[in-house]
């Protein structure tokens, strides 16, 4: 189970649709109304604490609507003299913050309100109407061999818009004389031994727990500080720390598993295969020439994706005076704002931007170019394309070099578009003084959030009412429908973070290799790195609970994989193992899950939780199986005995039998001494309990359990070694030096795992 | 039990407890039967044969004669195997029973206690031998090879 707690609840309700509770988290909602509905400063340091006291959770019944109603808002009620103190103290105007529902036109107010471009989400169908939203397309099938050049550019595209807004808020706060705001940071406190009168007054509630509530500037760094009240002790266990880096720097993973989030991860949307959606901040705050920043946006891109690709993925993308990656921006790529935008929604206006519009404009792009007079069809990915490159080599020897052997992968027509020719043209067989390349062939492992999670309508109910939900508005169980903006940016966060533990796991000191979209992106280049991740991939099989209070629920987040390796070490994988044969998959973070995964070129196993499980079962029980002898290993060979019926304990009489080196043998003892020896020593270890009825029902259980393992998953023969979990120890350089001096010493160069011990 | 009480055991009290033993395992009488046959072949093998230069270890022995064994029929089985090990095998009062049942019965006991000591030799060796071991104190005739065998296994004959 992975656990995640980004603090408590924000909203039971989604704009038309009450009694609803949506799991995004209050640091996330208030960051999110920040960036995207300040029109000055003052607005988004007013924004970041509107609603400040939620985390009171104290609920009434509204004597005007006779509904249940969240006391929260700084300045009224309970926490009156919270707005003067804290107003004060950040330097901007009262009234900005106790308005933020009601329009009052005699003291300051935002200039949109949340019916501008959050409530008006509507049932999770719909962009914020006044948003200004960034959207990059890519008019491309989402084949795998295109796959790593599109993940290039989307990470580019949220770098340079990360980086750019980054920039344009901490300019706005230095032109108004202040310090700009870095780092967000939001401390949940809760705590469980505090009584309330049965209808606690305003005064009481100050005192118990208003009063404990603060806002202040450290440096760079604005701190809000929460009090929950908990009714069960154990349930103190909610209260956490949330950071939000504004600086548009990439994090690492242990930042990220810290509780810290990016700019880049607040501002995007919407991600997947075709396009990225990315809000940016209102133009008093961004730019008041939006058409032109964003064809700067596109033009950094293109800069961007191209150092990228050519500097840390050795990724050729010009060749014979033709600059590919140029023509695919020209052609397949666009960068636009999202349309329909409202300067401020106007009342009554039953008008929406339906979020799946901008999803589907990619789409729409393909298929209008399907229908164009002058269009063209990828050979290798089926993608239609209208562009001024001249046709491509018919004849595919003159596209592939001569070892080319997926030709039932390629269609008939006659053209590759331009993304599809920088994989072409990176072959690994390229003449003419360009050095063969292996980034598009071979090995290769891509894990990327995606915004397609798992939902179900579910009805929640909390772990417990919360002590000043005098209302009862937790008293019953609320339906969990709401899938706003704010919940997608919730699941991408969570996405985000499974895939950074499973980095963490082989490169805890560095960033990921796609940073701003929050993805590992390995290749041929690096492929004992795909391989170390192996072991690792039971993570996508765990389940996950996030904590929100007053709710606890398992959820589902998605995530796209592509996975091939060579198992064998094979010096010319890259040259037989082309792209073509895998397909980009999404899949749920959950046990359900299924990764499917391309090994040695021929052979495609789809790895599961119960792989796994097998998995952990044959290593244990054959990890002191460590014999060889004439290439011959022992744990093989002790798979291979139990796949032919043989039972465990044989198998290890067997595989030992036929690994001894006899060579070394005490003359007065036997190989038949030795591997029973070996067998009773596997016996004691998994099998005798002290018991004889229950070791032997032990043993009938080991060979029942080994048996189905292997029958179930065969691939585990070819796989086990490849997927466990080894510490690697680093060698002693001084030692090493020495064993080159003797062939006797030489001995302990190698691992146990190759060693004849006799 | 006692180091004292194991050295005055005699080899009939250590069979008549391990088969004793058997009889109480909550286990399939197949299961039993064989474990019941293999201390049949294993109890009373020839002193002599324990007292070599080279210590003899009887149980990886008896795993080889018995896969070696085509035999039919349970009886069949014990008379290859002893036959092949220690033809001067003494008799014990002990043992008439667990033969009676061997040689004499045709249940379908018989015949699934043939058909897992020729399939699942190994283990059923195993088990017999932790049994075997108990009721004569923890140790047997074969230990002291075992002990050297120990030392060799960790690469350090």
């Amino acid at each position: 189970m992975i656990p995640f707690n980004f603090g408590p609840i924000a909203r039971t309700s989604a704009g038309s649709t009450h009694d609803t509770i949506n799991l995004s988290s209050l640091p996330l909602h208030v960051m999110l109304n920040a960036l995207v509905g300040s029109t000055s400063v003052e607005e988004f340091i007013a924004w970041l604490w509107h609603d400040l006291y939620k985390p009171a959770f104290h609920w009434v019944i509204s004597h005007r609507t006779g509904n249940p109603s969240w006391h929260h808002v700084p300045g009224m009620g309970a926490f009156a003299q919270a707005e003067k103190t804290f107003a004060q103290r950040m330097n901007i105007c009262e009234g900005l913050v106790k308005t933020h529902h009601g329009f009052q036109s005699r003291i300051p107010h935002f200039a949109l309100h949340e019916t501008d471009f959050i409530s008006d989400q509507s049932d999770q169908v719909n962009l914020g109407a006044a948003v200004n939203y960034i959207q990059l397309s890519l008019a491309a099938e989402p084949a795998l061999p295109t796959l790593l050049t599109r993940s290039v550019i989307a990470d580019a595209f949220i770098e340079v818009v990360t980086k750019d807004v980054a920039k344009a808020l901490n300019k706005a706060f230095i032109d108004k004389g202040r310090t700009p705001i870095e780092r967000v940071r939001f401390e949940f406190e809760t705590v469980s031994n505090l009584t309330f009168s049965s209808s606690p007054n305003d005064a009481e509630i100050w005192n118990e727990v208003g009063k404990h509530f603060d806002v202040c500037l450290n440096d760079n760094t604005f701190i809000m500080r929460h009090l929950t009240p908990v009714a069960i002790p154990k349930h103190q266990v909610f209260k956490t720390v949330f950071t939000a880096d504004l600086t548009a720097k990439p994090l690492l993973p242990n930042e990220m598993l810290d509780n810290t989030v990016s700019l880049s991860e607040l501002l995007v949307v919407y991600q997947d295969s075709r396009t990225v959606i990315i809000a940016v901040p209102q133009s008093q705050l961004y730019s008041d020439d939006l058409p032109k920043k964003i064809q700067d946006l596109e033009k950094a891109t293109l800069d961007t994706s191209r150092h990228r690709l050519e500097q840390h993925f050795n990724i050729l993308t010009q060749k014979d005076g033709i600059d590919y990656l140029k023509a695919a921006f020209d052609s397949q790529i666009e960068v636009r704002a999202v349309p329909d935008r409202l300067c401020k929604r106007p009342r009554k206006n039953k008008l929406f931007r339906p979020l799946n519009d901008a999803v589907q404009h990619p789409v729409k792009m393909l298929s209008e170019t399907r229908n164009a007079s002058n269009k063209r069809v990828c050979r290798l990915t089926g993608t239609p394309f209208v562009s001024n490159l001249p046709p491509a080599q018919i004849r595919l020897d003159q596209l592939f070099s001569s070892k080319f052997v997926d030709t039932e992968f390629v269609g008939f027509e006659e053209d590759i578009a331009p993304l599809t020719h920088l994989y072409v043209i990176n072959s690994p067989e390229a003449k003419k003084g360009i050095s063969a390349r292996k980034s598009l062939r071979g090995s290769f492992a891509f894990f990327a959030p995606a915004s397609h999670y798992a939902s179900d309508d579910q009805e929640l109910k909390a772990v417990e009412q919360p002590p000043l939900d005098i209302g009862g508005r937790f008293h019953n169980q609320l339906n969990r429908i709401t899938v706003t903006t704010q919940e997608f940016t919730l699941f991408q966060q969570i996405s985000r973070r499974v895939i950074a533990k499973l980095w963490q796991q082989i490169a805890p000191d560095e960033h990921l290799p796609l940073p701003y979209l929050g993805a590992i992106a390995l290749t041929h280049e690096k492929k004992e790195r795909v391989r170390n991740l192996l072991p690792h991939l039971d993570l996508i099989f765990s389940d996950i609970a996030l904590k929100a209070y007053p709710f606890e629920s398992e959820v589902s987040a998605a995530i796209e994989v592509a996975l091939g390796t060579t198992i064998k070490p094979d010096p010319s994988a890259h040259q037989k193992h082309t792209l073509l044969k895998m397909a980009p998959h999404i899949t749920t973070v959950n046990s359900l899950s299924t990764i499917p995964m391309l090994i040695d070129d021929n052979v495609q196993v789809s790895l599961t939780k119960a792989f796994f499980e097998r998995e952990k079962l044959l290593t244990q029980v054959t990890n002191e199986l460590k014999r060889s002898k004439k290439r011959v290993n022992q744990k093989n060979l002790w798979l291979k005995l139990v796949l032919s019926n043989n039972d465990p304990v044989t198998a290890v009489f067997e595989s030992s039998a036929a690994t001894i080196n006899m060579t070394r043998i005490p003359k007065i003892s036997s190989l038949e001494d030795i591997a029973f020896k070996d067998a009773e020593d596997f016996w004691d270890r998994h099998i005798d309990t002290g018991d004889f009825a229950e070791s032997w029902k032990q043993y009938v259980q080991l060979k029942q359990n080994t048996t189905n393992a292997l029958e179930e998953f065969p691939a585990l023969l070819l796989l086990l070694q490849s997927l466990q979990k080894q510490k690697q120890e680093p060698q002693n350089p001084a030692k090493i030096k020495k064993n080159k001096t003797s062939a006797h010493q030489q001995l302990d160069l190698f691992t146990p795992q190759n060693t004849d011990e006799i | 039990m006692t180091q004292q009480q194991n050295k005055s055991k005699t080899l009939e009290e250590t069979l008549t407890d391990a088969l004793r033993s058997t009889v109480k395992l909550d286990l399939d009488e197949s299961v039993k039967l064989a474990v019941q046959t293999l201390l049949l072949i294993r109890g009373p093998l020839d002193p002599k044969l324990f007292k070599r230069k080279e210590m003899f270890n009887p149980y990886p022995v008896l795993v080889k004669y018995i896969r070696a064994s085509n035999a039919e029929t349970l009886g069949g089985l014990v008379n290859d195997v002893q036959l092949a090990i220690s033809p001067n095998f003494i008799t014990l009062r002990c043992l008439g029973e667990v033969a009676e049942t061997i040689y004499r019965s045709e249940t379908k006991f018989v015949k699934e206690a043939l058909r897992l000591l020729k399939k699942e030799t190994t283990p059923l060796v195993m088990l017999m031998k932790k049994i075997y071991q108990d009721a004569r104190g923890g140790i047997d005739e074969a230990d002291e090879a075992q002990l050297l065998l120990e030392g060799a296994s960790e690469g350090k004959a």
